[in-house]
């Protein structure tokens, strides 16, 4: 559509407070990004918020508001997103993660300088600035993902940029070319892991996966409540098409 | 991927509605066919609506649109008519689900009643008397049939069995910007008491009926623990509108009766000074006697009266 | 035709009001009513506009084709011998309004929604409703109100405001007793609080007019007056014993928003029953259900 324009979906339900926060740190990152003719685009999915979220406060914002009257999955979400704000590149970004400038200017200038890579997630950290996110490790049996060295002290944990085989996608930049190829996010999956499973499927098709470590942004993580009950569906549908498929990291 | 089957006409009224149009027509974008019916417009209304549909239909401003609307909603071409007004939209998710009730529904029902969520001023109001406000949008052509007048329900004409209000709060919703602004309001409440027709017989009006009115504005209206301040600015304005019109009727009776005596306020109160109280009960103990003797004359006149004076 | 509705006394009794008030109301729809009294005494305590006649009078006149009507359950004994058709106001439904419940000759017309169905229920018996009504003197006019003043009633319940005047001491209480109604209404619209303490009571009429007069009611629970009195919404309604109690805690400083917004509610919930919506369904029922009264 134009010159390298990010298209940056929020799914969001209720937590007005913090969605403005959110999007405030996502502007001034955007403007930080804004060197010459890109068009960058916000869009918030109200996903069935109550009450909904007031268009015209949104509007002033710069920012693209698509109503769900009824709760939509994550994934159906991003995609009708998606296809009505195309653009180079999509991310996707949770309304409890503050992104900072240097990490969004980072994720992209990684994704430019290296096309083969097709998704970059981001370093994200705790508020006792202990590691939330900086890729997804797969370990034997049941394990499956999870998050490595969550937890532990950002500062002992290397900041060099690492390819890995999926990284989440609270915080995801991926290619156009890779998104239209797989067709978006796969909504058979009703809450978790669409983005694992988007990560395992690109690499599937030649794409390199990385994390950007080098700088990091907060996360609070899970706040929307009632998370924990949907995600099981999830994982087992994830379990069953995956295991076996994946390297164990340990 | 929205089904082709069944098909929906959308007809929207329009007066000078450039500033909401675009929202609403955007909101049904989906639809097999959109009737604008555009009442005299000024603005660029008009020029507005062109980007989206060319079934325009021009006609004569119109003090009431509920007058009007029954006659144009005989220009649709599809089974199912959705009536969206030009200050409403709907949601992404709504041509799914509402052509998911048809499908599901259609056998059984004629029309379907939808909630409506109304932003005053920048805010939405969650409060009893402003939500849910279902509204009858949705029906088979020839189902349904509007009343001349302000906000008066329209009449599902084969039965109320036929109706179904599709339950909330997980449902499409109308998003309706009722107002901007709270002065907006009032100008247009005031606007449509001028505007309206009373009853000419003085032998049926009573003030006392829009005093009521007014108490119950006040008193249901007002829901400060969901909507705040701006429910009860809105409960005063519509109490005092009921106030106006009775005022407005008053004046326009031929004969005009004595207004009557009944206060339409919010019920104000002062307080007893401490010294008063305390004189009060100072009596009081003083006097405590008093009751308790015109209690015993009461007491002896009521078995008097038990025992019978014998009567023929 | 006429319509004679005895009465057994003229006192400050809530029937006396209710019958009287009733007869005016028929005679504003053009029908022919007097009120029968023992000595043809007119009631002195509110402003009733129903004509008096006494009892011998009344027995003198009475053609078959005259109404009798009755309220007070003795009346039944000694007038259904009298020549004419016998009506019953029903403003009770305790054990010695059985008999006439009971005479399927006699027609019910009820007050409230409790009656009905109590006739209904133990009798399988319709009645018609013909409604209640408080005067118009009783509704809020703007007039200076106290938010520290409480009125309460002497005459029934007395123990149980001399409980609350001992509890709460920073409000200043004061009696409706023996005045005319104009009075009591005037009293009752500078009062912010009304403690209704009558226990037994049928309706509760003074709760009612204690509401439209923008009071908050804490009542003891009556059997008729639930059909208005909703505890939480409109008033308060308590056992005895937890009065004083209810009373200590609406006076709170704390509790002015509630108070307010329950006396905007009472009121509201008053405007039911002023006596221009009695009429208008007295008016429909005469045309329709009651139309045999007026010929």
């Amino acid at each position: 559509m134009t010159k390298e324009g990010i298209t940056v979906i929020v799914v969001s339900k209720g937590l007005e407070g913090l969605l403005h926060f959110c999007l405030t740190a996502l502007q001034r990152a955007l403007q930080r990004l804004m060197s010459g003719g890109e068009v960058h685009r916000v869009v918030v999915v109200d996903n069935a918020s109550r009450p909904p979220y007031i268009q015209d406060l949104y509007r002033t914002l710069g920012v693209k508001l698509l109503r769900a009257d009824l709760p939509l999955s994550f994934a159906a979400a991003n995609n009708a997103a998606a296809t009505l704000y195309p653009n180079d590149f999509y991310l996707l970004l949770n309304n409890d993660v503050l992104l900072t400038e240097e990490t969004l200017l980072g994720m992209h200038k990684l994704m430019r300088d290296h096309p083969q890579v097709g998704l970059c997630g981001s370093r994200l950290i705790f508020p006792d600035g202990s590691i939330q996110h900086c890729g997804v490790l797969f370990g034997p049996g049941g394990i499956g993902p999870y998050h490595g060295f969550r937890k532990k002290p950002s500062d002992q944990v290397s900041r060099i940029n690492r390819e890995y085989q999926a990284v989440t996608g609270a915080c995801l930049l991926v290619r156009r070319a890779v998104w239209e190829e797989l067709g978006g996010l796969d909504e058979s999956y009703p809450f978790g892991l669409e983005d694992i499973d988007l990560c395992l499927r690109a690499r599937q098709r030649g794409w390199n996966v990385m994390c950007h470590n080098e700088t990091e942004s907060l996360h609070l993580e899970a706040m929307t409540p009632g998370r924990r009950a949907l995600d099981i569906p999830s994982r087992k549908l994830f379990m069953k098409r995956w295991k076996g498929h994946y390297t164990l990291d340990g | 991927m929205v089904e082709n089957f069944p098909r929906i006409s959308v007809v929207m009224h329009t007066r000078n509605s450039q500033e909401t149009l675009e929202r609403a027509m955007e909101s049904v974008s989906w639809a097999d066919e959109i009737i604008i019916v555009d009442m005299a417009s000024e603005d660029a209304t008009l020029e507005i609506a062109r980007r989206f549909t060319d079934r325009i239909i021009s006609i004569p401003f119109y003090s009431r649109v509920d007058g009007v609307r029954n006659r144009y909603l005989e220009e649709a071409a599809s089974e199912w008519i959705l009536v969206l007004d030009s200050d409403e939209f709907l949601s992404y998710d709504a041509p799914r689900e509402l052509k998911g009730l048809i499908t599901r529904l259609g056998g059984k029902y004629d029309a379907f009643a939808m909630p409506r969520y109304n932003i005053i001023a920048g805010q939405i109001m969650k409060g009893g008397a402003w939500y849910p406000d279902y509204q009858i949008r949705l029906f088979r052509k020839g189902t349904v049939k509007w009343i001349d007048g302000t906000h008066i329900l329209p009449e599902v004409v084969t039965g109320p069995r036929r109706l179904l209000e599709i339950r909330s709060p997980d449902c499409p919703h109308i998003h309706h910007r009722n107002y901007p602004s709270l002065q907006e309001f009032i100008r247009r409440q005031v606007d449509y008491a001028l505007r309206d027709t009373y009853e000419s017989d003085s032998r049926h009006f009573d003030f006392s009926d829009y005093v009521a009115r007014a108490y119950e504005a006040l008193a249901i209206r007002s829901d400060r623990e969901n909507d705040g301040d701006l429910s009860h600015a809105l409960s005063l304005v519509m109490a005092w509108d009921a106030v106006i019109r009775g005022l407005i009727q008053w004046e326009r009776l031929s004969t005009k009766p004595p207004l009557g005596f009944f206060a339409a306020l919010p019920i104000a109160t002062g307080r007893v000074p401490w010294w008063r109280i305390s004189l009060r009960r100072w009596l009081w103990r003083r006097h405590s006697m008093w009751f308790l003797i015109r209690r015993l004359r009461e007491i002896l006149r009521w078995i008097a009266m038990k025992a019978g004076i014998r009567r023929v | 035709m006429m319509v004679y509705y005895f009465l057994p006394d003229p006192g400050i009794f809530g029937g006396v009001k209710v019958a009287c008030q009733f007869v005016s109301m028929l005679l504003s729809t053009g029908a022919r009513a007097v009120v029968a009294l023992p000595e043809g005494k007119a009631p002195r305590w509110f402003s009733a506009t129903a004509p008096v006649v006494t009892h011998q009078m009344a027995l003198e006149n009475t053609t078959s084709s005259d109404w009798i009507m009755i309220t007070w359950p003795p009346d039944y004994e000694w007038l259904k011998r009298l020549p004419g058709r016998l009506v019953c106001h029903c403003q009770g439904t305790d054990d010695r309004m059985h008999p006439i419940f009971a005479d399927t000759s006699v027609p019910l017309l009820t007050c409230w929604k409790q009656a009905q169905e109590y006739v209904r229920l133990h009798f399988d018996r319709e009645t018609v409703d013909v409604s209640i009504a408080i005067s118009d003197d009783f509704f809020f006019d703007g007039s200076r109100k106290e938010d520290n003043r409480v009125a309460y009633m002497p005459r029934r319940g007395y123990s149980i405001a001399r409980d609350c005047m001992r509890k709460v001491g920073s409000q200043d209480f004061i009696p409706v007793d023996g005045l005319h109604e104009q009075e009591a209404a005037r009293c009752l619209k500078r009062s912010g609080i009304f403690l209704a303490t009558a226990v037994g009571e049928q309706f509760g009429l003074p709760a009612l007019e204690a509401m439209a007069a923008g009071c908050v009611v804490i009542s003891v629970p009556v059997k008729g007056g639930m059909e208005y009195l909703h505890d939480g919404f409109n008033c308060f309604v308590v056992s005895a014993e937890e009065m004083p109690e209810k009373l200590d805690w609406l006076t709170r400083r704390e509790n002015a928003a509630t108070r307010s917004v329950m006396r905007l509610r009472a009121v509201s919930t008053a405007q039911r029953y002023r006596m221009v919506v009695q009429r208008r369904q007295l008016e429909r029922l005469l045309r329709d259900e009651l139309a045999w009264l007026k010929k």
